[in-house]
């Protein structure tokens, strides 16, 4: 009977022609990679198990561009007998060449703005103490690789950054990305006191807000202790102070100035400091050597930086850094 | 309708109200014995005559009797007179019929002219025109020179007239009835209604039922299948673009991965909708296809047995009705 297979056809035609009029196809990789946005901070933006975020891409982890400093060492001192004080007259001209040995895993490639970066891919810029020295493109790091630097021959701390770059020129953000160490310049017939501040690295970019940092310092010849009891020579704390105002070795003769510090690290080479709330800005973060009793320690030992009176023949101790605020 | 004028002078007239009148006003009772045998005895109820001048005059003898009375002869004019004087109180009574009894018994126990005049009277009130004619002529034949045969004559032709009116009158009643039969607006005598019960569509049911059912299935199967659909591919494309476009709405893995939920369940509730709305569907359509069929089925195959009865007569029986 044609009236009833007619509208059961009928139906069955309007349900597929609805069915096939749109679906669900597509067929989720998580293994993908490059594609995912992320945000390292945030947990509700994660990346698939097997990837890391890295620039806000989730990545695949074994392939994120690795950096390191073989050579020199963390916190190696590297004596000469041409360096200067940094804090004795204008600064020297003069540097000294050294070798610095990296390592890492990236394929290195040339520069070039206008392409699209591939993950994995890029340069590698050595830099000491922020000026860039060196920059390497072709070849390959897998293993221990050379690089001659040049150091500015100032007795105290210098740092050296190693940094992959995408071949876009920017930086990859992932921290394996990212190698810093910290060295001693060091006279050889007079080893005094120093300080510096290991973390945060210069340059590091902190949010407008109020926040609670974490200060890791490195000293040489000097052993922090927590405040209290008598002056001893090589033993002591650290005032931690922020502020665009403190400039040494000119503070330490202000009373309000250096009586302004934030934090102190003793007994430990780490402090807190609380960044207060600012605007987008660069900050000065310093880490000035003290006595058990609180008062400025002098090199030589004994002496008051902040008594009135010639400075080259009392000086303090103190490392200071730029930080930067920016906004969100 | 013309009427007749009673004319009841002879019969209420006399010497005496009521009473009949012997021709000639000789009360016969009073004169039996003296006339039986001898005198030609007159009955006259004194009938209608029409008009006064019909009367016979009194002591005229109107049939010789026979001379030679027997005691029969006079037991039968006895009789007669009897008869006569019953039947003129019934007729002052109006009992027309008892008295045209007794006018008859007494005509047949003495012929007198004068009792068919009286018999033709109580025909005449009884409405036997044609018997009332009858009479009135039997008394003109009788009695040939009968004074008052004019009035008669003119009563007769009176009854004839009113006779044939009566006829003529009856006649157009039964041509109107039968007329009236034939017309339209009297029922057909001869149609048989057969008190069928109500319409049976059998398939009415199962057509709406399925009707309903296909359309809410198509609807729910349409337009849950293509909204969610819809929803679906729309999930399918962004998941789409974000691994073969660079990701252009920069969506991280999680929001990926809720997109492909969000798809895969809109496409699992189009399936259940789809399937749940063909299934309702087909169920309609199946449906509607048996409700047509038993209407057809029914149309082209049903018969019908039921009573019959006619409203015009008395016909009773079954009627089978259908297609065959």
């Amino acid at each position: 009977m044609n009236v009833s297979h007619k509208p059961l056809s009928s139906c069955l035609f309007l349900l597929a022609l609805a069915i096939s009029s749109g679906c669900y196809t597509a067929q989720l990789d998580p293994d993908i990679h490059g594609v995912f946005v992320c945000d390292v901070e945030d947990d509700a933006a994660a990346c698939p198990a097997s990837q890391t975020c890295v620039n806000q891409r989730c990545e695949d982890a074994e392939a994120v561009p690795v950096v390191s400093v073989i050579d020199p060492e963390d916190e190696e001192s590297l004596t000469r007998d041409d360096l200067v004080e940094g804090i004795m007259g204008p600064p020297p001209i003069a540097q000294i060449e050294i070798t610095v040995r990296i390592q890492g895993s990236i394929e290195l490639v040339s520069a070039s703005s206008g392409a699209d970066p591939t993950f994995g891919e890029g340069y590698v810029t050595v830099s000491v103490d922020g000026q860039d020295q060196a920059t390497l493109d072709s070849g390959s790091i897998g293993a221990s690789t050379p690089v001659m630097v040049q150091v500015p021959a100032i007795v105290g701390a210098h740092r050296i950054l190693v940094q992959a770059f995408r071949s876009d020129g920017v930086a990859y953000d992932n921290p394996e990305a990212t190698a810093t160490r910290l060295f001693w310049f060091e006279r050889q017939d007079f080893q005094r006191p120093l300080v510096a501040i290991k973390s945060p690295w210069p340059g590091a970019v902190f949010g407008p807000e109020d926040e609670l940092v974490e200060i890791e310092l490195a000293t040489r010849h000097f052993t922090l202790t927590e405040p209290g009891g008598g002056s001893r020579e090589g033993q002591g704390h650290a005032h931690l102070f922020y502020d665009d105002r403190v400039k040494y070795p000119g503070c330490v003769q202000d009373p309000s100035c250096d009586g302004g510090y934030l934090g102190i690290a003793g007994g430990s080479q780490r402090g807190e400091i609380t960044l207060p709330t600012s605007g987008s800005q660069s900050a000065i973060l310093t880490a000035a050597l003290r006595n058990s009793d609180h008062s400025p320690y002098g090199i030589p030992f004994g002496c008051d930086p902040s008594d009135p009176g010639p400075l080259d023949l009392c000086s303090p101790v103190f490392d200071a850094i730029q930080i930067v605020r920016v906004d969100d | 309708m013309t009427t007749l004028s009673p004319d009841r002078r002879s019969l209420a007239a006399g010497t005496s109200a009521g009473a009949p009148l012997l021709y000639g006003g000789v009360r016969y009772g009073g004169l039996r014995s003296t006339l039986a045998g001898a005198l030609i005895l007159v009955l006259a109820p004194r009938p209608a005559h029409a008009g006064p001048g019909a009367e016979v005059e009194p002591g005229a003898a109107v049939e010789p009797a026979d001379s030679a009375s027997s005691p029969e002869q006079d037991e039968r004019i006895e009789r007669a007179m009897a008869a006569y004087e019953r039947g003129t109180q019934n007729y002052n009574l109006a009992l027309y019929e008892a008295a045209l009894a007794d006018f008859t018994e007494a005509a047949s126990l003495y012929a007198s002219p004068d009792f068919q005049f009286n018999i033709g009277l109580c025909f005449e009130k009884l409405g036997r025109y044609e018997d009332a004619i009858r009479a009135f002529a039997t008394y003109l034949r009788a009695k040939p020179d009968a004074e008052d045969r004019a009035a008669v004559e003119e009563r007769i032709h009176a009854l004839e007239d009113e006779n044939n009116r009566r006829k003529r009158e009856a006649e157009e009643d039964r041509a109107r009835t039968r007329e009236a039969q034939r017309t339209p607006a009297e029922p057909p005598p001869a149609e048989p209604e057969v008190d069928e019960p109500p319409p049976t569509d059998s398939g009415r049911a199962l057509i709406l039922s399925g009707a309903a059912l296909a359309g809410v299935g198509v609807a729910v199967g349409l337009g849950g299948g293509i909204a969610l659909g819809v929803l679906a591919r729309q999930r399918s494309t962004a998941v789409e673009a974000v691994q073969s476009e660079g990701n252009p709405e920069g969506l991280t893995f999680p929001q990926t991965q809720a997109l492909e939920r969000e798809g895969k369940r809109f496409e699992a509730i189009q399936i259940g909708l789809a399937a749940g709305g063909a299934v309702v569907a087909v169920t309609g359509a199946v449906l509607l296809a048996v409700g047509l069929r038993r209407r057809q089925a029914d149309r082209t195959q049903a018969w019908l047995v039921g009573p019959l009865y006619t409203r015009t007569s008395s016909t009773t029986g079954l009627v089978l009705t259908g297609r065959f």
